[in-house]
Parts: C-alpha cells; structure tokens; sequence
C-alpha cells in the first residue's frame, strides 16, 4: 500500500466534545488530519490532548460529535488493529517479563511482527527475561513503543512520549520512531506540551488549549503565511484591515504584530520578519481562539506585557 | 487472548488450586477416618443390614466425630474468595494501573478480552465448586446413612451441608465473582470494589439463607404431649417448634406455664406432661422434608445464577461502550 495515493484522512472529526461532570475537557472539535504526516499536538497541560487521543484510540466514548480514524469508526476493530496506541505513562504489565510483551503482542494481535520488534529492542540492549517492574523509564517507553509499532500500524498515537524521558533516553526514542516513519510512511500524531519535545520532528501542527482546536495546518504552510511586524502603533488599524492579527504588542512607540499574512505587506513603515514555529505557537495559544473561525481582532485592546 | 488470560491470572488460578485442593485433602483425610471408625465398631454393616437397632452405634459415632465441624462453616464462606479475588480486580486492576489503555488498544478488543477472561474463570468456578461439592457429600456421607436410619438429624438439608453440596457451591461461586467483576468495572478501584462486594455478597445470600427454607412452605407435624418434642422425619430439616390447642390453634409456651404450672420453689415452675396431654395441648414441628432438597436447591441456585448473569452482563455491557 501506498500511503501517498490513500486520500482518506487519518483522522476526522466533527464537532468533537467530551465532558466530565460539568467541565468540557474537548469541545467543538472539527479537525481533518491526512496521511504520511508526523503530525504535532501542542497545548499546554489540562488542553484536551490526551482526551482527543483516547477518543480517537476508542478508548473514550464522545460526549457530542464523531470521530472516523482512517475512514472508519474509532470503536471498529479492524480500526483498533490498523492504530498503535501508547499512552503517557507508558503503560505495560509490571510482572509480565519483556519476552512476556512481545509474546502479548502476538497473542492479541494477528499482524503482530516479533521479528522486528526483537531486533528493535537487542539494538537498545534492553534484556528479554528483565520484568517491566525493574525497567527504567527510558527502558519501558521502548518496549511500549515497540508493541505500538509490532501491531504494523497505519498511525500511531503518542501521548507526550518524551514527557519523562532524559534527554538520552529521549533521543533515542525518536531515533526509533523516525527510522521507523521514514522505512514505512506511517503516520503519527505525537502530543506534547513542550514545543521544544517536537519541534523537530513534526511536519503538520495541530494547536489545542482550553479544550479548544487552536490551529491545524501543515507547519511549512504556518511558517510561509505568519509574518512578525513592527512599526508604528498609529498604524496597526490598517493592517487589521488586511490581515489576520494573532497578536500584538505596544512598547514605547513601536507596534509588534504578529500576523496570519492575507498577501504582501507593501505599507513601508512596517518591517517584516518570518515568524518562528515557536513565536506562532506561544502567540496562539496566549490568544484563545485566535484561530478558530473569523478572524478575531485585537487592534482595539492592545495587549501589555508580551515579551 | 486465552494464552494472555492464563498469563495474566496464572497466579491467582494456582493459588485457587492450592487452597482448593488443600480442603479437598482435608476432607478425604478426616472423612477415611470416620469411615474406618464406622467400620471397626460395625456401624456401617449395621446401617446397611437394617435388621436390628443402631442406635447405640450410631451414639458412639456422633460421641467420637460430634457433628459437622465449625470449620465447615468457614468453608462456605470460601465462594467469596471468587468475588473479592477473581472478580474485584478482573477490570478494577487495570484501570488502575493504567494497563487498560495498553489491552483495549490492541486488536482483540475489549469485548473479546473480557469474555474470554470471564469464560476461564467461569471454567475456573465450574471445576472447584463441582470438586467442593462432590469431595463434601462424599465426607457427609456416613452421617447421611446415620440420619436416613433416624438417629442424627445432620443431614444435606441443613447448613452449613446445604451450602456445601449440590449446586451451591457454584452459584455462591458464580454470584461472588459476578458481583466482583461488576463492582470492579463500576469503581474502577481494587480494594473499594472488595468491599463492596463483601458487603453485596452478605446482603444477599444471608437473607436468601433463610428465605430459601421457606419458599416452599413447610410442612408441620404435630402431636399430643407424648415427649416434649415430637420427631420430623429422618433427614428432615426443622425450622422451628410451637403448641397448639387441640383444636389446631397455636398457643404460646405462657399458656401452657398458665394452665399447666406448678410452682417449684420461687423462682421456678414446673410443667407436667401428663397435665398437658390432659387438656389436649398438642406440640408442632415445622420442617422441610428430604425429599425437597433437589427443589431447594434448584430454586437456591437458579436464583443466585439469575442474578449473577445480570450482573455479568452488566459488566460486559459497561465496559465494552461506556468505561471512563
């Protein structure tokens, strides 16, 4: 199969919400994700990540809304074997021996692939007898990984995989995961609430707080349209007119906007930069729903304090 | 998903296994013994001649062994130990560990990993509770043969034996893991779920303990003042003993003190039979009878068995659409 001629989006949801009591962990959630994409899910901590990923894993049953994963039902079992899941604490059966995981994996799973699962783990000389009690944290998220990716998954679903990893351990868990993308063209969604974890390994961003979708695209086409100006404050009206202000910032007499760009910027006052992944990132998510449907203006309150 | 089951619970179906088997030698060991005593004073080829009096036999018998053991008791509590350790923890562990986004996320899917799990336990109840109960009535066995000839009323009809043979090891069984299984998957947690379980397990099956004699109504036997009690039938189960006019109405023990008494002392009275028997009091037994011990047990166990597939069912329904 060949995952550039499949148009089925991975991920499809419409109107997604999830609530727990009186409080909305997701709400409103309209997204479409495509295939072949390492795809980054950014918010800060309580965002709606893990609940978006446990509803698209059918682990979690939607309050409002539906979800199709890989074009099907998330709750289908031929769905449930074509998706690797491993959540955030990387959970596995502390008595249950290495040797003992693999040997799951295979129970439970008809497509199950101990060959390379077993030579993914003698490459990180972690022992087959050892329980996953005793493993250390790096040590588990790579046998939780390689169940994941035993299963021969068409996506595979991280929950903040290097959350608690060390930088080593860390390093190594994406080598893993990146061999494996480029061998084989799976896609991933990866959540993070760290932009640093990711920033170079995702092509496609997807930008949650306050249990909201922020933003969804692919991140050369954020980074092509999102422009840093500065200029005179006297000015920021216009510029509102023409295009999308993500933020802004007055100091002294200079204006910094940061803008979802509708053409060229012509007006000779104002100078404009590109606008780093991580400027856009940390501008959307200090403006809730900057994104989401029109564009919202901030030209008339500007904002104090921005660094 | 059958190897992942033996794996997972391989530990606590052996730790069964020993305490099971444990009983079952128990039983045989301290059974051969009352056998090799009912032989040697000839009790047994006494009881099968049927030809002349037991009684003293018999005597000497129930004088060496007594009844059946408080222990016994225990073992009838041993159903529970399949809710509060096979149950309670089936879906509540995983939860808590985390483990369930690790097993729901693999290709079986819930639905199959839960039943699969619940039909080897399911197996797991089947063999210990048909091993209890056949290994028990083999142990009663003597006193069954003692009690047929009249001379005890320990028999199978009463409790702790009732509880012990039969079906309803395995509905007990049933029922607790039942209960178990569906407290785990509602609190999510182990030991919250043990209690609860302990606390549904005895507020259903203490009041059906009672119910269980009574819903087939029992049969009375009464009589006039011969003895201050009158016989049920051999193997019969008695529930309780009461007076009644000749007439048929019952009277309580303060009228036939009213009539009957003579003061002995001063704080004490005397009843004498033959003043009773005189004014045509009669003494009553109600029982049930042996023959019914087949229906008791049956409506027992279907109704605990009713209830434990509600439950299951339950479980299964909650957990495969609606956990967390």
């Amino acid at each position: 199969m060949n995952p550039d001629r499949d148009v089925t989006p991975t991920i499809e949801t419409f109107g997604l919400g999830r609530r727990y009591g009186r409080r909305w962990a997701l709400r409103d959630c309209t997204l479409t994700l495509p295939q072949g994409h390492v795809i980054g899910l950014v918010g800060p901590n309580g965002a709606g990540k893990t609940t978006l990923l446990h509803i698209v894993a059918g682990l979690l049953e939607p309050t409002t809304g539906d979800v199709r994963v890989l074009g099907a039902s998330a709750r289908d079992l031929r769905t449930l074997s074509r998706i690797g899941f491993v959540a955030q604490d990387k959970p596995l059966y502390p008595r249950f021996t290495v040797e003992d995981m693999l040997r799951m994996g295979g129970w439970l799973n008809p497509g199950w692939d101990r060959a390379s699962a077993l030579e993914r783990l003698a490459g990180l000389d972690i022992p087959l007898e050892q329980r996953c009690g005793s493993l250390s944290g790096g040590q588990r998220a790579q046998v939780a990984l390689a169940i994941a990716l035993g299963k021969r998954p068409d996506l595979l679903l991280l929950d903040e995989p290097v959350a608690n990893l060390d930088p080593l351990a860390r390093r190594q868990f994406m080598q893993v995961l990146l061999e494996h993308v480029a061998a084989t063209g799976m896609t991933v969604v990866l959540s993070s609430h760290l932009l640093a974890d990711l920033e170079r390994v995702w092509d496609y961003l997807v930008l949650m707080s306050a249990s909201r979708i922020q933003l969804s695209a692919p991140t050369d086409e954020l980074l092509h349209e999102h422009r840093v100006l500065t200029g005179p404050p006297s000015k920021v009206g216009a510029i509102a007119a023409a295009h999308a202000v993500v933020q802004s910032s007055m100091a002294d007499r200079q204006a910094t906007l940061l803008i979802r760009a509708g053409g060229p910027v012509h007006d000779p006052d104002w100078s404009a930069r590109p606008a780093s992944l991580e400027e856009i990132v940390l501008a959307y998510m200090r403006t809730p729903l900057a994104g989401a449907g029109p564009v919202l203006s901030l030209v008339g309150s500007p904002l104090r304090g921005s660094r | 998903m059958i190897e992942m089951t033996w794996r997972q619970h391989r530990a606590q179906l052996l730790i069964a296994t020993v305490v099971v088997a444990a009983f079952v030698a128990y039983m045989l060991i301290t059974s051969l013994q009352r056998a090799a005593f009912a032989n040697s004073i000839g009790l047994s080829s006494c009881l099968a001649a049927r030809t002349r009096d037991c009684g003293p036999l018999a005597e000497a018998f129930l004088n060496r062994f007594g009844g059946i053991p408080q222990f016994y008791t225990l073992l009838a509590g041993l159903p529970l130990l399949a809710g509060l350790f096979w149950g309670a923890p089936l879906i509540a562990r995983e939860v808590e560990a985390g483990t369930y986004r690790l097993a729901w996320t693999q290709s079986v899917g819930r639905g199959r990993w839960l039943t699969v799990k619940l039909a080897t336990f399911l197996a797991a109840i089947v063999v210990a509770a048909t091993v209890l109960s056949l290994t028990f009535s083999f142990w009663l066995r003597i006193y069954s043969q003692i009690s047929a000839a009249g001379y005890t009323n320990i028999d199978r009809l009463a409790p702790p034996a009732f509880d012990l043979t039969g079906t309803a090891p395995f509905a007990t069984m049933l029922f607790a893991f039942a209960l178990g299984t569906l407290a785990g998957a509602l609190i999510r947690r182990t030991v919250p779920a043990m209690a609860v379980t302990l606390g549904g397990y005895l507020g259903v099956v203490l009041p059906l303990e009672s119910l269980r004699y009574t819903i087939l109504s029992p049969l009375t036997k009464s009589g006039p003042f011969a003895t201050n009690s009158i016989p049920v039938p051999p193997g019969a189960y008695a529930l309780s003993s009461g007076y009644s006019t000749a007439a048929g109405h019952p009277v309580p023990f303060s009228s036939l003190v009213q009539v009957c008494g003579t003061p002995q002392g001063a704080h004490s009275v005397g009843i004498k039979l033959s003043c009773l028997a005189a004014h045509g009091f009669h003494v009553s037994e109600t029982y049930q009878p042996a023959w019914r011990y087949w229906p008791l047990q049956g409506i027992y166990s279907a109704s605990l068995v009713v209830i434990a597939i509600v439950l299951l069912g339950s479980a299964i329904w909650w957990t495969a659409r609606r956990v967390r």
